[in-house]
């Protein structure tokens, strides 16, 4: 009977790996047989085909989520308070380890001269310290978790005060206790929650509101009663739970804020995928919000439902917003959704993520959009990136001191409906390393219809587009006219040409239109 | 390729192992040297020819030596022309690189004469050579030569055992080749030592690697960081190196080869002789048979011979480990003890006196420690730097916050690596199921689960060492 009962289950056992081994093997044939094809046919050697496969197996494998939660579990099961490059912190929550000790005279001194640059110009510059997943004196971390954000804060603050650079400090509010960061953090993800964007926007307004009295700032916005809360429970892996599991950590809830109040013609404009929305706060702004609903723990991003998520530039306008105070914001991801919230204030935003943002210098968008202030807002983890700190002063500068002006009136300009691209080109061969300002009365559509008008500076030997800027019709026509103004690159031989569009860029079929008095004028050294 | 990997999991060995027991008996041997070239060609698509050139000279060399008389000239001369090409192409292939960058430290002005070589190491080919040559001299010594290349070839190339051993006697497998049987309990102990050695390799070695790789290459050791380290890495090696026996030994028996085994719990051993009876024994017996007993062994009327014979020996089998003073230094400090144990004959005191036992067990222990030292490190000076650190002779001090964040972390798999180490589960196991009947069952089902669980969790890291999504995901 022993030995009979030995048997079977050895049999059984057999069986189920051998089960397991073959439901694998069917189930991930594709990476194998896919290389096999290219090879065959020739398309790939035999050391391609090998790499190939390999790589096909690593990315492909199925059942990918549910073995990256077992493995999590069996690290939580052994231990492990550092895993997969993701740090636990004693209360539980996840972060990272931040192991550079940053050259923080670097950014000190770089914004307190960008500070100098705004204020020379008339222009108001406020520094935001957003906080980072770890209390302000570091008690959270475990023993041997190197994590320098804090310090790296604390030297940058110091030398802003020593500057009199304004700024505001979160973390004294946000990060000082375990419970602050248990109230504002995601456990899984390393960026706050709404709730801690909110708390943020409050007090981001509560400062503009007391240095702009005459701004006009409907400071109701703020009141978080104001605010629709829809709960979505366990819908959100961040990003350091995609790398540990569920099992790990937990999966973390997400709160959606949405306005109780009424917002209608907001608009956002993404010019890197040329996307643009409008419409009230929840289809202009909370763009992704299957981000959320879908609950694909491991693929989806439910912090990317408002905007979709961070990009290089966007900008958010609102002519119902009773504030003209005009906002640059030079941001990284924690800002998205204060931007958003802001935006419910504000009639023009725009927000530059100045690792990303590649135009023209931020000091030279500060000179062709004139911004009443600008709001530096970043993480600590943002000051890996120098872009943060280098703001192109000297090239701006350089720009101011411009001698001569040469002036090109073109009258009316009038762009015939095309079925491709219907564009003019104002400038043909346009020299580097110059300043051109492109303005126009107004714009009259003969057949079609849009909602902007595209400026474009566009490379002809390389076919690729250098620069392009959608202006808001209803907004220029309400605010004073068409203005736009385009900086070229410093030096090169390709041909530059400056396109204007007859409505938003690849949108222009069968567009007819008229640019009333369009003037070109020059700007060399 | 690894069998720790996808492809081999999830592709290559459903497709073998499937077709090969489709196949009828007389096709499986032609099957499993199709799939044994393209393993290993998978990892090294040029040197398997290498190989082959390898397999195809020892074919003919042993058809050569058996067609002679045994003992006359003629016969030693082509057992000394097969010695001498295996260890020809071992010494191009893995030495040569090693002797003319010594050359040239030691002889500067050969630097103007010729540059240092920089041929690439085709894997396994310590293994194979070694496993090629033990066929042509037990050929010269008796064995039955093999006329059929294929079966030669599939002897040396079986991809169980191709690149990281046991290192198998063609005898041992001899009638096999010729003639297997595939039983369903070979084929579930089979499955069983698969996993066992999967899950030690996976879940034991490349998890305590962490710690001896970062301990290793800190520049600022601490002495608690260093032990920790040296016992990381003692632990990753056993478990690395048998797991990897023990899964080609489950291979084998599920295909119907039955290999010897390689480890027998080394870390017990009370004497240095008794690790190297426990300690990759393929290789031990194999040097005792090829080169020690030929020496004389320990049956030599001179204490000097005796000496000299282990000399010997200790340094061919450092310098068959590597090429690198490191492993020639491991490889004496082996021969120094083990020319102490023998000339004292202190394992025989050792067994006799309990007060002596102990401490020479951890002396024992120590030793071979210290020896992973050599292993370990890249060079001699950080080998030494290494073993200051261990002894609070580095700047370091005695433990910081890295030290203990790496024993917090670690703490768990250290202690199940120390306890899996030793046949300690195995000990307690048979003690309940000799007294309590009913729980020989239980420890069966419970090891079948255990295992299949811990396989599971094992596959999830092969995935996971895959899984590195952008830290910031987007951002």
């Amino acid at each position: 009977m022993n030995t009979k009962f030995k048997k079977i289950t050895a049999l059984v056992f057999a069986f189920l790996i051998v089960a397991f081994l073959v439901v694998c093997f069917f189930l991930n044939t594709k990476s194998f047989t896919v290389p096999f094809k290219k090879l065959s046919n020739g398309e790939i050697n035999a050391t391609e085909f090998i790499a190939e496969v390999k790589s096909s197996y690593i990315s492909n494998v199925r059942f990918k989520e549910e073995f990256i939660n077992v493995n999590g579990f069996f690290a939580r099961v052994t231990g492990r308070n550092h895993y997969n490059e993701v740090s636990r912190l004693k209360n539980g929550m996840l972060t990272y380890g931040q192991r550079i000790s940053y050259d923080m005279k670097y950014f000190g001194n770089g914004i307190s001269d960008f500070n100098s640059y705004l204020q020379k110009n008339d222009i108001d510059y406020l520094y935001v310290q957003a906080p980072i997943k770890v209390d302000k004196n570091d008690t959270l971390l475990y023993k041997g978790t190197v994590n320098y954000a804090n310090t790296n804060v604390n030297e940058l603050i110091e030398i802003l005060e020593n500057k009199k650079v304004s700024y505001i400090d979160l973390r004294d509010d946000m990060a000082s206790t375990k419970e602050d960061l248990e109230k504002y953090f995601y456990n899984t993800d390393h960026h706050w929650t709404n709730e801690g964007a909110f708390y943020s926007f409050q007090v981001v307004m509560n400062y503009l509101n007391e240095h702009y009295p005459d701004a006009n700032i409907d400071m109701s916005i703020t009141n978080k009663d104001n605010w629709k809360t829809t709960t979505y429970k366990n819908a959100f892996l961040g990003s350091h739970g995609k790398r540990v599991g569920k099992l790990y950590a937990g999966v973390d809830d997400y709160n959606l804020y949405t306005p109780k109040f009424e917002t209608s013609e907001i608009s956002l404009y993404v010019p890197k995928y040329k996307n643009y929305y409008d419409g009230s706060f929840d289809e202009a702004i909370v763009v992704r919000k299957d981000f959320i609903e879908n609950y694909d723990l491991f693929n989806e991003d439910p912090y990317s439902a408002y905007m979709g998520g961070g990009f290089p530039i966007v900008h958010h306008r609102n002519p119902n917003a009773q504030s003209d105070l005009k906002i640059l914001l030079i941001k990284d991801s924690f800002t998205i959704p204060v931007q958003c919230f802001m935006s419910t204030a504000f009639k023009e935003i725009d927000a530059i993520d100045a690792r990303y943002f590649t135009e023209c210098s931020i000091a030279e968008y500060v000179e062709a959009t004139k911004p009443d202030v600008v709001i530096e807002f970043i993480n600590p983890s943002s000051f890996a990136h120098k872009q943060y700190a280098t703001f192109g002063i000297d090239r701006a500068e350089k720009q101011g001191l411009e001698t001569n002006e040469s002036k090109t009136e073109k009258g009316n300009v009038t762009i015939k409906a095309s079925d491709k691209y219907a564009y003019y080109t104002l400038v043909n061969k346009a020299s580097f390393n110059t300043k051109y300002k492109i303005s126009f009365e107004d714009v009259q559509f003969l057949a079609g219809n849009s909602e902007c008008i595209t400026v474009a500076l566009y490379n002809s030997t390389t076919k690729q587009f250098v620069s392009n800027f959608a202006l808001d019709i209803d907004y220029c026509r309400e605010n004073g006219g068409f203005e736009w103004t385009v900086v070229t690159p410093e030096k090169g031989t390709d041909n530059l040409q400056i396109l204007i569009y007859a409505g938003r860029h690849g949108q222009t079929v069968g567009n007819n239109v008229v640019f009333k008095n369009v003037e070109v004028v020059k700007y060399s050294k | 390729m690894l069998f720790t990997s996808l492809e081999f999991l999830f592709m290559f060995f459903p497709i073998t192992m499937g077709i090969n027991y489709l196949l009828p008996a007389k096709a499986r041997n032609y099957w499993l040297l199709l799939t044994s070239l393209f393993f290993y060609a998978w990892g090294e698509p040029a040197f398997v020819v290498v190989m082959l050139i390898s397999i195809l000279f020892n074919y003919f060399m042993a058809i050569r030596v058996a067609e002679t008389k045994r003992g006359d000239r003629h016969s030693k001369l082509m057992l000394a022309i097969a010695v001498i090409g295996n260890l020809g192409l071992l010494f191009v292939y893995k030495y040569m690189n090693f002797a003319t960058g010594t050359l040239h430290d030691i002889l500067p002005f050969t630097k103007e004469l010729f540059e240092q070589t920089k041929f690439v190491l085709p894997i396994g080919i310590s293994f194979f050579t070694f496993q090629s040559m033990s066929y042509v001299i037990d050929v010269y010594r008796g064995t039955p030569v093999q006329k059929n290349p294929f079966y030669v070839g599939l002897y040396v190339s079986l991809f169980p055992q191709l690149i990281a051993g046991p290192i198998v006697r063609y005898t041992t497998v001899e009638n096999e080749i010729n003639h297997r049987v595939v039983t369903m309990d070979m084929f579930t102990k089979g499955m069983y030592r698969f996993l066992k050695g999967f899950n030690k390799k996976v879940l034991l070695a490349n998890i305590l690697a962490q710690v001896a790789d970062y301990a290793f290459d800190s520049a600022e050791l601490t002495v608690s960081l260093a032990w920790l380290g040296i016992i990381c890495y003692t632990l990753q090696i056993f478990f690395d190196f048998s797991g990897y026996s023990e899964m080609a030994i489950g291979i084998g028996l599920m295909l119907g080869f039955n290999f010897l085994e390689n480890f027998n719990f080394p870390y017990i051993s009370k004497t240095i002789t008794e690790f190297w009876r426990r300690w990759h024994m393929s290789l031990g017996t194999w040097f005792r048979d090829y080169l020690y007993f030929p020496l004389g062994g320990s049956r030599v009327k001179s204490k000097w011979r005796l000496v000299f014979n282990l000399a010997v020996v200790w340094l061919a089998t450092g310098i068959w480990h590597g090429a690198s003073w490191n492993f020639i230094l491991w490889g004496v400090l082996y021969g120094v003890l083990l020319i102490f144990e023998k000339l004292t004959k202190w394992p025989e005191k050792v067994e006799k006196h309990i007060g002596i036992r102990i401490p020479y067990q951890i002396f024992t222990l120590l030793m071979v420690m210290l020896g992973w030292v050599l292993f370990r490190a890249i060079d001699l000076p950080s080998a030494l730097n290494y073993m200051k650190a261990m002894f609070g002779l580095a700047p370091g001090g005695f433990i910081n916050d890295t030290a203990i964040m790496y024993i917090r972390d670690y703490a768990v798999m250290v202690v199940a690596g120390i306890i899996c180490s030793t046949p300690l589960i195995g000990f307690i196991a048979g003690k309940i199921r000799n007294k309590i009947k009913w729980t020989d069952n239980a420890f069966q089902i419970g090891g079948y689960l255990v295992q299949t669980v811990l396989f599971i969790i094992s596959v999830s890291f092969i995935v996971m060492n895959a899984h590195n999504p952008f830290i910031y995901f987007n951002f």
